[in-house]
């Protein structure tokens, strides 16, 4: 107990004192009790002790004393006086309290914080500066790795432009060539006997093989930066084949290699890319003729992947060297050369079949050679059947279907004047079908490829919005399409209308599978195509 | 009457093979060697349209078109622009900045002819350019 206590009789003698009193005042108890508590006042104090006695028998009292110490030393004490009831006379209670050492106490605890508040003030300044350190390095580090992909990105602006600069500077002392020995096939130099027209129809395959091996060799660079763009659309895979095909019969006949096709008559749609699907296609006709003996034949097939009815293969079939099965992997690997075309009369870059690998796989198919074959070398790939289902799987939802808040836009695209050229109408289409992918979400709506018919182009967006939801995504389709100048340039309008779909059919208590096959049959109908 | 044609093109030889081709359909032929004279001549010789190449001396092919399409009496004769650059960046550059077609070369005579022969029977229904 840190408090001296005693109890006191009414007119203020000790009747009991503890241990901790005495010591306060440096006395035994058994020395106080039976002293008057003023006595334990210094003089002047005592006066005013008597007071808070006489003040405390009306309940109580309190005040801060001299008390003297039995050597002669003052202490401070906050005295506390209470009446305590008692028969037949009260008696008072005191309880003392050192105030000299609370004041000690509070030095001592003020200083204690003032040290510990040093020693925090101290840490958190280490901390601080240990965080600077932290902050600095960390963004030392951002600036390093800004500066590697700085650089990284700069290489690979060098390495384009480089490339782009060289393609330039091959291509325009090419086009000299092409255009002289075009003009000498023409007889416009004058007339041409036939082994003249020979030697000239070679030069002008090898012009155009050079002229290839420019283009790959962009191709090559946009592949390894990922930048080789493909824009699918379904299309008949059939007519595609067919079309490039015809542009070979005449290559073809020189070496007398027959050209035959087998394609099945109900391909279903694919979703591809008809330019780079010519493009692969070229590519592996080319490399047939190149390894294939004269009077011998290339067949071209097309039928639905038996293994995966999702997916339509096609292949190439020659008679040539064929292909070693250890280098069967390799020959889709950039710059990868076969052994065997050493024998063949022409070697390429190595490009072309990396560049077709890569488009194939960004239309999600695959490219592989058949190594069973052994009289020469089947390649195959294959494409995805265009399926309203599958394109629009993502945003069917038990929510979209139950709300019927599908909404389908259309995006009718009218050709102001008569197109220079089919290639300057391909890029408008395609500039408007990049417009239309950047207003849509890839998540929650899905742009649905169309069939081009004859003059009218018409594309669909199908949202899975509510109407404000399709509202705002016309809005944008019309801003981006206004901001668009080679459009306006090319007369080319495009008229947006909202459709619903009649989903009326369903009904909610229809299984959720049943719901979606109806509302996919009935776009696949809006879109002319049996959904697969 | 024999349609002109002027042609903007640095290099001599592929001046020469393109007058061949053009000769040989029975256009007649003016010839300008850099950007600045291109502007001269077309001035002066008042062509039914321009074959105009990219990279040229004293200025380049978008110059030229810029300036054409602001004189008033040449704005509407057709521009065909032949180069080697990438069609891709360079073909809308071209069509914004007012020419009417982009072909890379090397180019098919027949893609080229038709383009030019196009070319003069859309302008046909316009103004006569300037004559």
């Amino acid at each position: 107990m840190n408090e001296g206590a005693a109890s006191l009789h009414a007119d203020g003698t000790i009747l009991f004192c503890n241990m901790r009193l005495a010591s306060i005042v440096g006395q035994p108890p058994e020395k106080l009790v039976g002293s008057p508590v003023t006595a334990l006042a210094t003089l002047t104090a005592r006066e005013h002790f008597q007071q808070l006695l006489l003040e405390s028998l009306q309940g109580e009292a309190r005040g801060e004393l001299q008390f003297v110490r039995n050597d002669g030393t003052l202490v401070l004490v906050l005295a506390s006086l209470s009446v305590v009831p008692a028969e037949p006379v009260c008696g008072l209670c005191l309880v003392a309290t050192e105030l000299s050492q609370r004041e000690n106490e509070v030095e001592e605890l003020e200083s204690l914080n003032a040290h510990l508040e040093k020693r925090v003030r101290g840490r958190t300044l280490e901390l601080q500066s240990a965080n600077e350190q932290l902050k600095q390095q960390f963004e030392k580090g951002e600036q390093t790795n800004r500066a590697l992909e700085q650089s990284r990105n700069e290489q690979i602006r060098l390495r384009d432009e480089f490339l782009s600069h060289v393609s330039h500077e091959l291509r325009s002392p090419l086009s000299v060539v092409h255009q002289f020995v075009s003009i000498l096939l023409d007889g416009l130099g004058g007339a041409i006997n036939a082994d003249q027209k020979e030697y000239l129809e070679i030069t002008m395959r090898n012009v155009n093989q050079l002229k290839g091996m420019i283009d790959d060799l962009l191709e090559a660079s946009r592949a390894d930066t990922c930048k080789l763009r493909i824009k699918q659309s379904m299309i008949p895979i059939g007519e595609v084949i067919k079309q490039t095909m015809r542009s070979f019969r005449a290559t073809y006949a020189t070496k007398v290699i027959s050209l035959k096709a087998d394609i099945a008559n109900d391909l279903p749609l694919v979703h591809a890319d008809p330019a780079r699907i010519c493009q692969v296609l070229t590519n592996l006709l080319d490399n047939a003729a190149k390894f294939s003996p004269p009077q011998s034949s290339i067949t071209v097939r097309a039928h639905v992947l038996e293994e995966d009815p999702a997916f339509v293969c096609v292949s190439v079939a020659d008679c040539g060297c064929g292909i070693v099965p250890e280098e069967s992997d390799h020959i889709f690997e950039r710059l990868y050369q076969a052994k065997n075309s050493l024998q063949a009369s022409r070697r390429g870059l190595g490009l072309g079949l990396y560049i077709c690998r890569e488009l194939i796989s960004q239309h999600g198919g695959r490219i592989w050679n058949d190594d069973k074959r052994k009289d020469g070398c089947t390649l195959s790939f294959t494409l995805p059947v265009f399926s309203v289902g599958s394109m629009i799987a993502p945003i069917i939802r038990q929510g979209t279907l139950i709300d019927s808040s599908f909404t389908l836009l259309t995006v009718e695209v009218l050709p102001g004047k008569a197109w220079h050229s089919d290639r300057q109408r391909e890029r408008a289409l395609s500039r408007i079908h990049d417009v239309l992918g950047q207003c849509i979400l890839p998540n929650s709506d899905v742009l649905l490829p169309c069939q081009q018919q004859s003059e009218r182009n018409l594309f669909w967006i199908v949202a899975c919005t509510d109407q404000k939801g399709a509202e705002v995504i016309v809005k944008r389709i019309r801003e981006q399409l206004s901001l668009c100048r080679d459009l306006q340039l090319a007369g080319v309008s495009c008229s947006v209308s909202t459709k619903t779909p009649h989903l009326d059919a369903i009904e909610n208590d229809w299984p959720f599978e049943r719901q979606v096959q109806s509302v996919v049959s009935c776009l696949g109908k809006l879109l002319k195509v049996e959904p697969v | 009457m024999q349609n002109r044609i002027l042609i903007v093109e640095d290099d001599p030889d592929m001046v020469h093979a393109m007058a061949v081709r053009l000769k040989a359909q029975g256009y007649s032929l003016v010839f300008a060697e850099d950007a600045i004279s291109a502007i001269s001549v077309a001035r002066k010789e008042k062509p039914d349209l321009i074959v105009l190449d990219l990279g040229l001396p004293a200025g380049d092919g978008f110059m030229v078109i810029k300036r054409l399409k602001a004189l008033p009496d040449l704005m509407l004769v057709p521009i065909i622009v032949v180069s080697a650059r990438n069609p891709k960046f360079n073909e809308p550059l071209v069509l914004e900045a007012g020419a009417d077609l982009f072909l890379q070369k090397p180019f098919e005579a027949a893609e080229f002819l038709g383009a030019i022969q196009n070319a003069l029977r859309l302008c046909g229904a316009r103004p006569p350019a300037g004559k």
